[in-house]
């Protein structure tokens, strides 16, 4: 029983893994928050700032960084 | 479509109002433990009264810094992070204000002043009694009212981790608190300690470490103003946790009689719950040394929040690997326990709770901060700290190896005092460290910041954003997991071990077997647990070699039905207790619990002198009840004993190693004074005459080993097997060179001369005739016509008539038990006997000595033999 418990715990993870893994959409969904949380701590983002808007995002740079 | 949010700030007044509480209660908590700590070498500091005893100290110590210091800090800190992280107001206020007075007037002071005054539970982590317990919880339910609701209303797609952690905290802590407060009343002994050992883990694991890390998650980047390295791998260690520690529990009762599946699942678990932190930290710590250069240095709080991170993954893996059975089996009930439980308990929960409340004070207007203060608490806790563990962790493992080694119990504590004394001295550091964390709070320069109102945003629905249902519904889908799997963790770890445990109890128990405690019973059972006595005495045998050596059988589940709640405890100090039924006479237990002096020489256990009146002869009720139940201890599993081979009466056996040539060199002597005062001058006296406190108290009281001279045979008989009737123990856990060294010793200790026959005969007949004619009217109905203990009243008596054959007489000696008789025993005071008859009378009890003509075959020691048994 225990086995099992801890095997469907595992399942769970590596479940996750994959779906965080197949697109790069959900990557960046995923570390979403912790530039929310950042924002709302009154602490501009390079991205909120109009001269350093670019296509690579450091929010994509990130996703991409722990992919 | 977008729903404009107004906005909101933290409500300053309460984070103040629970970050004070949290101050006072650090302080009082560290207090009591430091109290608690000099007791274990100076055992009658602050002693005589029951609300200063040990126990009820202890007591308040662990709860004061669960509820009164974390649960402050953490409240304190909820109503600071919450509007950073849902963007938005807590429910309500004016429901603070009543939480904070329910939690700190009604449970926090109220709990304590009830343990103090002997209103307890003794389960751990839950010894508040079940009324205060029942305030906690209705406290836990309306923080999940003033916290859960705004984090619910965010949206889960958007929730950061720290919102995560603080959310799961909240919950997961008020379904499991119940699980460890209630259930152990309802089930008995095995049974209820399942549940026991989950709450045990459930305290740590789902209520102090989430919300810890909620505080690491929330300070790492509001200091280093730099996301953390990736949120993914926080989920995954938020998941993690949720899911895996509750599985952990039973690794508290590791080698105990719950089904050992359950055994090795907690042991798994615990495994991978260590590989779990190891992914926390890693991405803890790179999202700190990704940010900053030197930050950690510079940044008081941040430096704590490090620090804490840190002695997280070392305490991890140090629980991790503790829970392995290979492990468990040497340290378990150690103090290296206890030096984890210091290190779980100040160097991670603490060091987070005061790194984060530290960061949240520097942010609040119009309060006073010192930095300076604040990095010399820093050193003094992780001084403090630090020696602690190394002692504690010190102690634990000399006490393992002596437990190992088949010595006396009392040498482990006796190696332990040095620590102990040691671990004081660490206890004001720690206490100091925390005084001037406090004064940090109060002194320093004023804070200018403004009222900070967090920025209001617009909220996007989740549905309305790429991929955020998907991410909305997969967060939702794991949360309605973890509470799925809380349940299947009770169900794996409780429940069914429960049934099997049933069904095993319903297929072991003896026919006749009888659990039913005598009120009398029940009252003491509920003085040992109100006054901490299963916080140092164990009541149950491990199935290891080392515990089956030294308490007997292993505990089985079926014994255990009469445990309500059970006790078996996780700390051994004194020995274990579940066999005492019938192994110590109530007049050792009364004396023992007067003042454990009295007959334990070097005993670090406190006495509990007020339930006696002024007396180790004088018990109170109270005392009497105590005794009572310790002799029920074990009384079902004595009850189904059948004869061992030992019973049988083999008195005349004995010892090879106690026959062979008595060699009385010095040394020999010296060694044997020096095993004789550590354990047996507290019944005997140091002299031998038995006149000491202890020895007085007993009933019978304490053989006099100066006026008697016993032959070898008898000396041996004794140490071996104890004596029947009297509270002289067996001593056959002594190693072989201590046990010969203290029987010479005794034998040398004799001021009677052996004698020559001649010389044991009256000099003249008339005062031989003397003799007989007073034995013969007085003595012969219990001692017996050859004085051999054997009369025709001797089987009324217990302990039986001495026997004259083994016992020679001093002319003082006897003259002295003659007038005064021996009290507790079946020997009455002969006042009206003249000194000439009591001479006639010795004399002619000499004649019927046997001494050294005792015939005595070898054969193998008791304890050696029991050694070669174990596997």
């Amino acid at each position: 029983m225990i086995a099992w418990i801890i095997g469907i715990i595992t399942l769970i993870l590596v479940l996750f893994m994959i779906w965080r893994w197949s697109s790069r959409d959900v990557r960046e969904r995923l570390e979403q928050p912790k530039f929310q949380f950042l924002r709302t701590l009154g602490i501009p983002l390079p991205e909120d700032q109009p001269e350093s808007k670019t296509n690579n995002s450091q929010e994509k740079k990130n996703a991409e960084r722990n992919s | 479509m977008s729903a404009p949010l107004e906005a909101s700030k933290p409500a300053y007044r309460l984070i103040r109002a629970h970050t004070y509480a949290a101050f006072v209660g650090l302080v009082l908590s560290a207090l009591f433990g430091l109290m608690v700590s000099i007791k274990f070498h100076a055992p009658n500091f602050l002693g005589g009264h029951g609300w200063d005893t040990w126990g009820r100290l202890r007591y308040d110590h662990t709860q004061g810094i669960l509820y009164a210091w974390l649960g402050n800090a953490f409240i304190a800190f909820l109503y600071y992070a919450a509007p950073f992280l849902t963007k938005r107001d807590v429910t309500s206020n004016r429901l603070g204000w009543v939480i904070f007075w329910l939690w700190n007037v009604v449970a926090v002071l109220g709990g304590w002043s009830m343990i103090l005054a002997g209103s307890s539970q003794p389960l751990e982590w839950a010894e508040f009694p079940l009324v205060i317990a029942s305030v906690i919880e209705l406290c836990l339910f309306l923080l999940i009212l003033q916290f859960a609701l705004p984090f619910w209303k965010c949206g889960v797609s958007e929730l950061y981790v720290s919102g995560w952690y603080l959310l799961g905290g909240l919950t997961f802590t008020f379904l499991a608190y119940p699980v460890g407060n209630i259930l152990p009343h309802l089930l008995p002994g095995a049974i209820g300690a399942a549940f026991s050992g989950l709450w045990i883990h459930d305290a740590v694991g789902v209520f102090i470490t989430p919300l810890a890390t909620a505080i690491f998650y929330f300070v790492i980047p509001a200091v280093t103003k730099k996301p953390i390295y990736s949120h993914f791998y926080s989920m995954i260690g938020f998941w993690l946790l949720f899911l895996v520690y509750p599985l952990n529990g039973i690794h508290h009762y590791v080698y105990s009689s719950l089904p050992m599946s359950a055994q090795h699942a907690s042991e798994v678990a615990s495994i991978y719950q260590g590989i779990d932190v190891i992914l926390v930290v890693t991405n803890l710590l790179l999202s700190i040394g990704l940010a900053t250069e030197g930050m950690v240095a510079r940044d008081i709080p941040l430096r704590f929040v490090w620090t804490s991170i840190v002695l997280y993954l070392i305490v991890s893996i140090q629980g991790a690997t503790e829970a392995v059975m290979a492990f468990n089996s040497f340290t378990h009930f150690t103090d290296f326990v206890i030096g984890h439980s210091h290190l779980a308990m100040i160097g991670f929960a603490s060091f987070a709770a005061m790194g984060g409340l530290a960061h949240l004070w520097q942010r609040i207007p119009g309060v006073r901060s010192n930095r300076r203060a604040l990095a010399w608490s820093y050193w003094l806790l992780l001084t403090g700290l630090a020696l602690m563990v190394l002692d504690l962790t010190g102690a634990g493992l000399v006490q393992a190896s002596l437990w190992q080694q088949h010595l006396p119990w009392i040498v482990s504590v006796r190696a332990s005092e040095p620590y102990w004394v040691f671990r004081s001295v660490d206890g004001c550091l720690l206490l100091a460290g925390f005084v001037v964390y406090g004064i940090s709070f109060f002194t320093g320069e004023l804070n200018q910041t403004s009222d900070v109102a967090v920025a209001s945003h617009e909220h996007h629905a989740p549905s309305e954003q790429p991929g955020g249902m998907w991410v909305a519904t997969a967060y939702g889908a794991t949360f309605g997991a973890g509470l799925l799997f809380f349940v299947v963790s009770f169900l794996a770890l409780g429940v069914y071990p429960g049934i099997r445990l049933h069904e095993k109890m319903v297929r072991t128990t003896p026919p006749g077997a009888q659990f039913a405690l005598t009120p009398q019973e029940k009252r003491g059972q509920e003085i040992y647990g109100r006054d901490g006595c299963a916080y140092c005495h164990t009541e149950q045998v491990r199935f290891t070699p080392a515990d089956a050596w030294r308490f007997g059988h292993p505990t089985e589940a079926w014994e255990t039905q009469g445990e309500f709640p059970q006790m078996w405890g996780s700390r051994r100090i004194g020995p274990d207790l579940a066999r005492e039924s019938g192994k110590r006479p109530a007049d050792w237990q009364l004396a023992h619990l007067y003042d454990p002096r009295y007959v334990v020489p070097n005993s670090m256990m406190p006495g509990y002198t007020w339930l006696f009146h002024g007396d180790a002869s004088k018990p109170s009720q109270d005392a009497l009840d105590v005794v009572a139940y310790l002799n029920t201890l074990g009384r079902p599993a004595l009850q189904a004993a059948k004869p061992t081979p030992h019973d049988d009466g083999s008195a005349s056996l004995i010892d090879a190693r106690f026959i062979a040539p008595m060699s009385r060199s010095t040394n020999d002597l010296e060694e044997g004074r020096a095993v004789y005062l550590a354990n047996c001058s507290g019944c005997h006296g140091v002299d031998g005459r038995a006149v000491s406190a202890g020895g007085r108290a007993l009933r019978p009281v304490a053989f006099d080993l100066a006026e008697f001279r016993l032959p070898a045979a008898t000396v041996w008989q004794a140490l071996q097997h104890g004596v029947p009737g009297t509270a002289m123990p067996a001593w056959s856990e002594l190693p072989g060179a201590e046990f010969k060294a203290v029987g010479d010793y005794v034998l040398a200790m004799s001021r009677t001369p052996e004698l020559r026959p001649e010389e044991q005969r009256a000099p003249i007949p008339t005062l031989l005739l003397a003799g007989q004619r007073v034995f013969d009217t007085h003595c012969v109905r219990c001692h017996g016509e050859s004085g051999a203990g054997d009369g025709p009243e001797a089987n009324r008596y217990s302990p039986r008539p001495a026997n004259f054959q083994q016992i020679l007489l001093s002319y003082p000696g006897a003259a002295h038990v003659i007038h005064d008789g021996v009290p507790g025993s079946g020997m009455p005071a002969w006042p009206l006997l003249t000194p000439a008859e009591t001479q006639a009378v010795t004399y002619y009890m000499r004649s019927f000595y046997q001494g050294s003509r005792l015939q005595a075959q070898p054969m193998p020691t008791a304890s050696s033999a029991k050694m070669e048994e174990m596997p």
